[in-house]
């Protein structure tokens, strides 16, 4: 996908010109650094609608931060700070984004990176003290088996007073190897960035690499399919999991019945459970037989009616209701000012999609609903997610419906320059950027929609009690593992 | 044993009893008055042991039979000073004279509130305590009572507690206004001032006056014990006053209270029917007073605050079985004795176990200098036997078997359950007070399992708290005394539940027949079950040794564990709290300081009784206070000065009565 | 009391000690059965169990002799009350079960265990001990209260076995509104008291979420496998208590072989019975917010309060 409009300007006025770009309507969806000798150039990706707009900016060694003027940009800038050791002055939170790493330096910088030693920084005390606050670390080794992060809570008793979030521990990296020629197996890694979005993932890294490429129809309507698979068992799970974490046994065990007859379905079809390995920039790996279709088709339809059963038993249990209403709010106000997106945005009343609003692949050809709810507690969300499984399974239905026989693969030619690929992941807006010169992959930046998610966690806990952040956390089903990229 | 049936010789035993116990503390109220010197003070206190020593044989004197009356031969106005021990009240003076002089060893050995002044004062204490345990005529009683007061006082002192102080002096003689009154409507009524010839006076006064009078003596002396209204002091005054203070006036004055009160509901006054109705509201009254103070006993921030809401609780409990058993005494006596013997027991047992933990935490507040709770914890690592020492106090308190605290608490439950009531609406009172005696007791467990665990167990939230000074040597003698009566009183407790019977029967005339035994559910049944959970222990123990250890750091999740990662003890009550709120109102206040996002929260409890009634009251008090103190000057012949006065002005009171 | 007696007496007491773990294993079964899954073996627990007593113990160094002491003391209670309840033929020492006792021993095995969470200096014991108070500071009287009902409506004392057989002489004249409310209430502290769901999800592992498990936190080894013992024992306590002596029908009254061999069968299908209800109930529920269990302890509280008040009034 190419940018719509680029523009430039000195680092003095970047935060200027965001912050005008911004009451005008825009929104930052992305912000970065490129190195170049010397100095660096700061990109910034604002997106209104359908309209994506890049600011560029050279920089030497610091400019005035744009956290300052637009709060959205304080995320971006603490790594921009960690990683190409470009000062954003007047930041004023510059904590770290990575606690434990090997080596002390500057991974995105061009210059050779050593990886010798351990660094582990110790992580700061919650900004709040008093008669009775103690802290409860949590992780980054947790009792059960998820990703690892850090959580800080201040507490006086059950009511959380305050939450510090820090993660970083699964930084692998994925910016710097994706740097290099450009090559069909980019995919093959993105995929990887989080593992339960591959799709996703693989999605955005193809519509970089295939620039104004012709898709064939099929192809779209297979990527279409595999999108909302991948969506479809995202939901389950984390609507499964909202069973589990609430001992709400029985539940979670269908739940989990359901996914996995999905799972085992998509390895019978698309030879990975999690769908890897089938989206390739120019199309997608494998085609769809007829058998394979009618397969598919009632296999969809089965967790179509699974998800409803589901919901049903969440539904018709009190208990379960009563755990689930009123925890967890993220207010409208708090979701429009932490900018999140997904899933989280739709359950507290922003209508924000990208398969809506920038169509990509074969979404501007379908008709499906943009759910909404309006509480955004953790009722809302699950409630989000089950009916999106609806609007999936029909978006799904309908693509098998009007499948036209033809190729699934073409070729094309990645243009050099700047280009960006947006998807719509389970978890939200996905966006990946990269700056082609030469036939060579100069800067790769990815951003999970976890990542501009997360800190808005940390305001919708508040004032809940202790054992309900499990449930939380749950609900709005971010991945580590793509934050930390 | 023939020569102590001599009656000669019986009264020349009794004038030698009483006077080894007053001469000592005599002359050391005088040799305070004389020097200031440290070493004096030691030589005081030692004779303020020795009398205590004495007095400690009123029980086996009394028992071998000896008369134990005596009437100085000083002759007022209004009447003469006798003295006379009878069967309960040697109960309570040998046992208050053991924990007596416990606290004053453990006062000489651990010398945080040593000096001549302090010394003294306990010595008039302990002539007042032992006057008004053995008291036969009203006047002793009062004036004996006023001592008390005053010297608690004035023991009271330290640093600028004026405050804390006044209002409990204030209170008090609210209380000692009601018990002269009282008193002094009886006398004029009996017509004598021998309190051992008051006898059923209640017939006489009519039942109206008697439950007013009785009101009147469970209210007054109610301001000792801390019933509700009037336990407003007792944390302010704990929290404050040397530590030895607060253990004296929650044990021996305790027990100088419930012993008159009982004396005088069940023998002076003595019990008619046409009197539930008071007991009812003494029942309320104390069962609301008992789940007051274990409420606010989960919050309190110093451990003597906990233990002062602690003795608001069990005195209550105390007052509770008091009151019961007026109405049990008419439908079934042997209940009866039972209830009033828990209730006895229980007074008994409370100045043991609490006396240890009193001591325990002046021992913590002496090493480590830290008298927050907040900032305790990890003691029982740099200090084991006093972590040892104190958990069998902490269990005693909590009422675990086989520890003493379970006996009462078991007695109290079987009496209360055993009881088969004529009325329907007398019955319906069972399951209420079996329902507030419940949640007392698992509510002050909690807060004993707090006041425990952040002590003794973590890790140390300070810096006192990581390197305490070392225990001073033989301050844990008295505490290792003390936590084996507590197990000891819990295997034997049959021993002194028969002591008690014979006091309870001569008291309030109950025939000693059937034995309360008949109705207990098994007789023995303390020192069985004691003896089963040795056994059981020891077997456990035999079969699952304990296996290989190894020490690490807790498990931080792969994080370092910072100071302030630990559970803290406002968040330890908070769910519960939470759960109670309309009682402790709105507590959390956040507050955001300069710096931007750094916040600051602070939990404050008020005690609303406090805040709504005292403080307009104290601020009152406090203004005239402040001018009182202004003829403070900090000498010991003054406050002695004011004793006199003060003296003068009770015997003119009781002259115009 | 002949050998013989006192022979079947131990091995009563053996044997309730020893189906502890199998009815934990057997709960297991049926919740994992309703979830359609496998499960583990029923004996899966005695495994666990000699798994934990073969491990070394790792004790935080901030434990203190209380922490070492804490399982003894749990294990020493819960062996005690195993000798006191009635299972087949009236406990083991049946002459000294007084009912206070055992609630108090109950308080003795709670009070233990609650301080003892307070031993690892972290966030979580704290937690867990914290969260233990709330609920035992209302379900301690409930259960006090609905066990002492019993006693008043039999009027035979304070002994459980005395108790248990009067009802069980009374047959179904015993069946009263004091009986069934008492037994409602007991139910609840059941559960409220092993911490199962829904008042604590027994098979957790978020740190964040647990009271039981989150006293436990710092044991390892012996002494975890001491505590865990302790924790199935109770449960089986619990179960039984209310098979003998809330509806104690079918319990032997004689020493007839006849008598014996009902007992004992009909107490297998009450607690088989029971075990389903618990395995039933934590499968159709979900886990309370910690601030909604005061609300349903309250309730159990208001129950136990009801069944003694019509015990007066009715």
């Amino acid at each position: 996908m190419i940018v719509t409009d680029t523009t430039s300007c000195d680092s003095d006025l970047l935060a200027q010109y965001v912050k005008t770009y911004y009451s005008d309507g825009w929104r930052m969806i992305s912000m970065f650094a490129s190195e170049s000798y010397p100095g660096a150039t700061i990109n910034v990706l604002l997106r209104r609608g359908g309209e994506i707009m890049r600011i560029t900016s050279e920089v030497v060694d610091s400019y005035p931060a744009v956290a300052a003027q637009v709060p959205a940009a304080s995320l971006f800038e603490r790594v921009i700070y960690e990683m190409n050791d470009i000062h954003p002055d007047g930041h004023g939170n510059l904590i770290p984004a990575i606690y434990w790493r090997k080596g002390d330096g500057h991974p995105l910088q061009k210059r050779p990176y050593d990886t010798y030693n351990e660094i582990r920084i110790p992580i700061p005390n919650n900004p709040i003290r008093g008669t009775g606050v103690y802290e409860i670390p949590v992780g980054p080794v947790h009792a059960g088996v998820i990703e690892p992060g850090h959580f800080r809570f201040s507490a006086a008793g059950e009511p959380i007073l305050h939450l510090s979030i820090h993660l970083g521990y699964n930084h692998k990296g994925i910016e710097k190897m994706m740097e290099g020629p450009v090559s069909k197996n980019r995919t093959y890694l993105a995929e990887r960035i989080s593992g339960d979005n591959a799709v996703a993932h693989g999605l955005a890294c193809a519509h970089i690499m295939e620039g104004e490429a012709e898709i064939p129809d099929r192809a779209r309507r297979i990527r279409v399919i595999l999108a909302e698979l991948e969506r479809i068992h995202n939901h389950l799970d984390i609507v499964a999991g909202l069973c589990t974490d609430s001992a709400f046994v029985v539940a979670a065990a269908y739940g989990a019945e359901v996914r996995e007859e999905l799972l085992r379905t998509n390895r019978r079809i698309f030879g990975s459970r999690l769908l890897m390995g089938n989206i390739v920039p120019g199309g997608v790996k494998r085609d769809l037989s007829d058998g394979d279709m009618s397969e598919l088709e009632s296999a969809v339809m089965k967790v179509g009616f699974g998800a409803k059963k589901l919901d049903g038993y969440i539904r018709k249990t009190p208990s379960i209701v009563d755990r689930l209403e009123t925890t967890g709010i993220l207010s409208n106000e708090n979701a429009l000012r932490y900018e999140t997106v997904g899933v989280i945005a739709r359950a507290s009343g922003i209508r924000s999609d990208v398969r809506a609003e920038v169509p990509y692949d074969a979404y501007g050809d379908l008709s499906f609903s943009l759910i909404t709810r309006d509480k955004g507690d953790v009722m809302s969300r699950c409630a989000v997610r089950v009916d999106e499984i609806a609007e999936s399974v029909s978006l799904i239905l309908q693509c098998l419906a009007e499948m036209e026989e033809g190729e699934i693969r073409t070729d094309f030619k990645t243009p050099d320059g700047f280009s960006c690929g947006l998807v719509e992941s389970p978890r939200g807006e996905l966006v990946h950027s990269a700056d082609i010169r030469d036939g060579r992959i100069w800067r790769y930046n990815i951003r999970d929609p976890s990542f501009v998610n997360w800190p808005s966690m940390e305001t919708a806990v508040m004032d809940n009690i202790v054992p309900d952040f499990p449930l939380i956390n749950k609900s709005f089903g971010l991945s580590y593992s793509g934050n930390d990229v | 044993m023939d020569i102590f049936n001599l009656t000669l010789q019986n009264e020349a035993l009794t004038v030698i009893f009483f006077a080894a116990v007053f001469i000592p503390a005599l002359a050391g109220t005088i040799l305070s008055l004389m020097f200031r010197y440290n070493k004096v003070a030691n030589l005081i206190a030692g004779l303020c042991i020795t009398s205590c020593a004495v007095g400690i044989a009123a029980y086996p004197l009394r028992a071998l039979g000896v008369p134990l009356s005596y009437t100085f031969p000083l002759s007022s106005a209004v009447g003469d000073y006798a003295l006379a021990i009878d069967q309960i009240s040697s109960v309570m003076i040998s046992l208050s004279s053991v924990i007596f002089m416990l606290i004053v060893v453990h006062v000489v050995k651990s010398s945080s509130d040593s000096g001549c002044r302090y010394s003294g004062l306990l010595n008039v204490l302990f002539i007042a305590s032992f006057l008004c345990m053995a008291a036969d005529s009203v006047l002793v009683l009062l004036i004996s009572w006023e001592m008390i007061t005053l010297s608690t006082f004035l023991l009271a002192k330290k640093g600028n507690n004026d405050r804390a102080r006044w209002m409990f002096f204030v209170i008090a003689h609210i209380g000692g206004l009601m018990l002269m009154c009282a008193y002094g409507y009886l006398a004029w009524v009996a017509g004598t001032q021998t309190l051992s010839d008051w006898n059923g006076l209640g017939a006489i006064v009519g039942s109206t006056t008697s439950m007013i009078l009785v009101l009147m003596i469970v209210m007054g002396f109610g301001t000792k014990l801390g019933l509700l209204p009037f336990h407003a002091w007792m944390p302010g005054l704990y929290g404050t006053a040397p530590t030895h203070t607060a253990a004296l006036l929650s044990t021996v004055c305790s027990n100088v209270a419930v012993l008159t009160i009982f004396k005088s509901i069940y023998s002076y006054i003595g019990v008619t029917e046409s009197m539930s109705v008071i007991a009812f509201a003494i029942i309320g009254l104390a069962a609301a007073t008992a789940l007051w103070g274990a409420m606010e006993s989960l919050v309190q921030k110093e451990p003597k605050k906990i233990l002062a809401y602690s003795s608001v609780e069990n005195m209550a409990l105390v007052i509770l079985c008091l009151a019961l058993g007026m109405i049990y005494i008419n439908e079934s006596p042997v209940f009866a004795k039972l209830i009033l013997i828990a209730g006895l027991l229980h007074t008994l047992n409370h100045s043991v176990f609490k006396s240890l933990m009193l001591m325990t935490i002046d021992t913590v507040e002496d090493c480590t200098g830290e008298k927050n709770i907040g900032r305790m914890g990890g003691l029982a690592k740099t200090l084991p036997l006093l972590a040892v020492v104190s958990i069998i106090g902490v269990f005693s308190m909590a009422a675990i078997p086989p520890t003493n605290g379970f006996v009462s608490e078991w007695l109290m439950i079987q009496s209360i359950m055993g009881v088969n009531l004529q009325s329907k609406g007398m019955s319906l009172l069972i399951p209420l007070v079996l329902a507030a005696v419940g949640i007392c007791g698992m509510m002050m467990a909690a807060s004993y399992a707090r006041l425990y665990g952040f002590i003794f167990l973590g890790r140390p939230r300070s810096d006192g708290m990581r390197e305490p000074r070392p225990m001073k040597n033989g301050t844990l003698l008295p505490m290792a005394v003390l936590a084996i009566l507590c197990v000891g009183m819990g295997f034997f407790a049959t021993v002194i539940m028969d002591v008690l019977t014979t006091g309870v029967v001569s008291v309030t005339g109950i025939a000693p027949s059937p034995s309360y035994r008949s109705v207990m559910s098994e007789e023995m049944l303390p020192l069985i079950l004691g003896v089963l959970i040795v056994i059981t222990s020891v077997a456990v123990l035999l079969v699952v040794r304990p296996g290989k250890e190894r020490e690490v750091r807790t498990w931080g999740c792969g994080e370092d564990l910072g100071k302030e990662m630990q559970y803290s003890s406002i968040g330890f009550s908070q769910p519960l709290v939470r759960v109670f709120h309309p009682f402790y109102g709105d507590t959390t206040v956040v507050r955001e300081t300069k710096e931007g996002s750094k916040k600051t929260v602070h939990t404050e409890f008020t005690e609303p009784f406090v805040r709504y009634l005292y403080m307009p009251l104290g601020n009152a008090i406090t203004a005239i206070s402040e001018k009182i103190s202004k003829t403070q000057t900090n000498r010991i012949q003054t406050y002695f000065g004011y004793v006199l006065i003060t003296l003068i002005a009770v015997l003119l009171a009781v002259r115009i009565l | 009391m002949n050998y013989l007696e006192i022979a079947l007496m131990i091995l009563q007491f053996a044997a309730l000690i020893l189906i502890s773990p199998l009815i934990t294993g057997i709960i297991r079964k049926i919740k994992a059965r309703m979830q359609n899954k496998v499960g583990a073996s029923i004996f899966q627990p005695y495994r666990d169990l000699h798994k934990l007593l073969k491990k070394e113990s790792v004790v935080s160094e901030n434990a203190s002799f209380f922490f070492r002491l804490v399982p003894y003391i749990s294990m020493t209670a819960m062996i005690l009350l195993a000798a006191m309840t009635p299972f087949v033929y009236g406990g083991v020492i049946a002459p000294y079960s007084d009912v206070i006792a055992m609630v108090y021993i109950f308080t003795m095995f709670r009070f233990a265990m609650i301080v003892g969470g307070l031993e690892g200096g972290s966030a979580f014991g704290g937690m867990g001990s914290s969260r233990e108070v709330m609920m035992s500071v209302l379900i301690e009287p409930a259960l006090l209260i609905s066990i002492m009902t019993l006693s008043a409506m039999t009027g035979v004392g304070f002994n459980i076995t005395d108790i248990s057989g009067s009802i069980n002489a009374a047959g179904a004249a015993a069946i009263s509104p004091a009986l069934l409310l008492a037994g409602a209430a007991f139910v609840i502290t059941m559960v409220a008291e092993n911490t199962r769901v829904p008042f604590d999800n027994p098979d957790t592992h978020l740190e964040l979420t647990m009271v039981h498990e989150g006293m436990l936190i710092e044991y390892s080894g012996r002494g975890l496998a001491m505590m865990e013992t302790a924790s199935m024992l109770r449960l089986t306590i619990f179960m039984t208590l209310l098979g003998t002596v809330f509806f104690p029908w079918g319990t032997a009254m004689t020493l007839s072989i006849a008598d014996l061999a009902l007992s004992v069968a009909v107490i297998i299908v009450k607690l088989l019975v029971i075990a389903f209800g618990i395995a039933l109930l934590e499968s159709i529920i979900a886990k309370m917010r910690v601030f909604r269990m005061p609300n349903m302890l309250t309730a159990s509280f208001a129950l136990s309060l009801m069944a003694m008040i019509s015990l007066y009034v009715l």
